[in-house]
């Protein structure tokens, strides 16, 4: 080969005669001086927080206890259904936003601007207080009900978290829907496709895998900000967990059996984005991949066979 | 029917903005006759196409595809846009065929060929997959009809293009420079595949810089620029003989360029 040719590199080797020379990392002190320091202040907390003025024993009792857990699904539910009519607001705006007519436009923009631009636990306190402006409601002749028995901590919870979730997500569906190549809706146009099914069959489709990330952060998201439903009195985890505290006076330890549920509830929510993208990234490699594997396995299996067939006779 | 011709357009003009890009175009293209229009980029040649079916409203002049008048209706004494639903009825019978192919990346070949029949003909899904599959050999891809579009070369692409066009089984198909992204080897095969259409007897309009397309396929040979038509005529008038500086020169260039190559 050419090491014997290229005279420079067999000078290298031979500066030191004897064994061939072993390669070897570089020593980072700084590396490992970091980490213990890390380590050692981590130590600390844990030990600050394990001698602290906290009954580590009772955690798991409150973890699994009833009214913890029937908080834990009303987070749940809450955050599930917000996140829907999120959606189907975010996917109407946005289309909205992009039509050509001023006012659709208009109003698509008001929304937004309107419901981004103010804190989501103010929009809760607004919709809770909603009695305070319309006693009644109803419309003449057909129904009527006293806006207190209507508007419900959970109905108030849900028009809140939705409509503000409606209008981050607006902006981000419309992005992606404007990701989508012009030509598309060209091509879907010209073959005869309505704007309906334009956007239905080609644009949406699209603009999915390149929105699902950004949605997953919001799923996210949302579970946490549910948390501000406790202020309208709203049974979800936070105010089950207060609920028990006010009464017990263990506030730390109730709201570490909070967090512990809204870790359970993200972190799984994160494995489940994680999914979900591969699916729709690289959906169509994926599926006809699979095809493809089962095909070739059973066709591979015949082969086995006939081959054993053939050596046994 | 009556005798007119299957496309007539009179006196078509658009602008965008300041940017007048038609300036009363005038065309007409015989059942089963080939129209190749060339001229030089910007000219309008694609608008025309976009305002043939619609996908770009014209500011006046008409444009009729078989005794249909496209994108409007008379009432009143006007005409009056049609309805998105009806315009999109009327677009299920002019094909187009794209520079860049436009293929449903997120389709296979085969739903990219059956989609609009299905969804905008009504037609069912085992029915619209038996007219896929013709269409698909007639364009020799049947063996790809479960691949993705990234999957397939460019001048793969284009003729599932066409296939997609033609399941629509329409009365005419409009080509924007069909053969301009190709890759020079690839441009052959594409150009067959329309040679073959052609014969069929498929009325088309195909706007090309392919001028041995145009000499040896065509009927007619539209020369446009500034937005205006130039010349028409006969192949070889148009194209051999041509009678302005403008279309010589244009034609000269074309000609120039594929020696070079
Ligand atoms: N949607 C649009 N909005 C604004 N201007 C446009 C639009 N479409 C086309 N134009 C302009 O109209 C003019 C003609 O464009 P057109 O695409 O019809 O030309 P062309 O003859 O097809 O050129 P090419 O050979 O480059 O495709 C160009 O100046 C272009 O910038
Ligand atoms: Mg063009």
């Amino acid at each position: 080969m050419n090491r014997g040719r290229d005279g420079s590199s067999r000078d290298l080797v031979t500066t030191r005669p004897g064994a061939p020379l072993k390669l070897v990392a570089r020593r980072h002190p700084g590396y490992w001086v970091s980490g213990v320091i890390v380590l050692v202040l981590l130590g600390a907390l844990v030990w600050g927080f394990a001698r602290g003025n906290i009954d580590w024993g009772i955690v798991p009792h409150y973890i699994v206890s009833g009214v913890i857990i029937k908080g834990f699904e009303k987070t749940l539910l809450i955050a599930a259904l917000a996140m829907i009519l999120g959606l189907v607001l975010g996917t109407c705006f946005a289309v909205m936003r992009l039509s050509n007519n001023p006012v659709m436009s208009a109003v698509a923009w008001l929304y937004v601007w309107a419901f981004r631009g103010t804190p989501v636990l103010v929009q809760l306190l607004i919709w809770f207080n909603l009695p305070l402006v319309f006693p009644s409601i109803g419309i003449p002749g057909l129904f009527h009900v006293q806006t207190v028995q209507f508007i419900t901590p959970f109905l108030a919870a849900l028009l809140g978290l939705g409509i503000n979730e409606g209008a981050y997500l607006t902006e981000i569906i419309r992005g992606g829907i404007l990701s989508v190549d012009s030509g598309q809706t060209l091509a879907a146009k010209a073959h005869g496709l309505s704007s309906r099914q334009t956007l239905a069959k080609i644009i949406l489709p699209q603009a999915m895998p390149a929105i699902l990330p950004t949605i997953g952060n919001e799923a996210i998201g949302m579970l946490k900000m549910s948390s501000l439903a406790a202020v309208i009195g709203y049974m979800e985890l936070l105010e089950s967990a207060e609920s028990i505290y006010y009464v017990n006076a263990r506030v730390m330890e109730l709201l570490f059996v909070a967090s512990f549920w809204y870790l359970v509830a993200t972190s799984v929510t994160s494995v489940g984005q994680y999914y979900l993208e591969r699916h729709f990234g690289r959906s169509q490699v994926r599926r006809r991949s699979l095809a493809d594997r089962v095909l070739r396995a059973l066709l591979s299996k015949n082969k086995v066979r006939t081959k054993k067939e053939l050596t046994s006779e | 029917m009556s005798d007119r011709p299957l496309l007539v357009v009179e006196d078509l003009r658009k602008s965008f903005g300041d940017n007048e890009v038609l300036r009363g175009v005038s065309l007409s293209c015989e059942k089963a006759e080939v129209v190749c229009v060339i001229g030089p980029s910007g000219s309008g040649k694609s608008t025309l196409l976009h305002c043939i079916n619609h996908l770009e409203a014209p500011d006046s002049g008409t444009i009729v595809v078989a005794d249909q008048l496209i994108g409007y209706e008379p009432r009143r004494g006007h005409l009056v846009a049609l309805k998105d639903r009806d315009t999109a009825r009327q677009r299920r019978d002019i094909g187009m065929v794209f520079q860049r192919f436009n293929l449903f990346p997120h389709l296979t070949v085969l739903d990219n060929v059956t989609l609009a029949p299905r969804l905008a003909r009504g037609i069912a899904k085992r029915e619209a997959d038996e007219i896929g599959m013709k269409m698909l050999s007639s364009v020799g891809l049947s063996n790809r009809r479960d691949s993705f579009a990234r999957e397939l070369s460019g001048g793969q692409q284009q003729r599932v293009a066409i296939a997609r066009a033609l399941a629509m089984s329409p009365k005419l198909i409009l080509f924007d420079e069909p053969t301009s992204a190709l890759d020079p080897e690839l441009v052959g095969e594409v150009l067959k595949v329309m040679r073959d259409l052609a014969e069929e007897g498929m009325t088309m309009v195909v706007v090309t810089h392919e001028l041995q397309f145009a000499r040896e396929v065509a009927n007619t040979v539209v020369f446009m620029d500034d937005g205006v038509v130039v010349e028409r005529g006969r192949p070889k008038e148009v194209l051999l003989n041509p009678k302005t500086d403008r279309a010589r020169l244009f034609i000269a260039r074309l000609v120039g360029d594929g020696k070079e190559k």
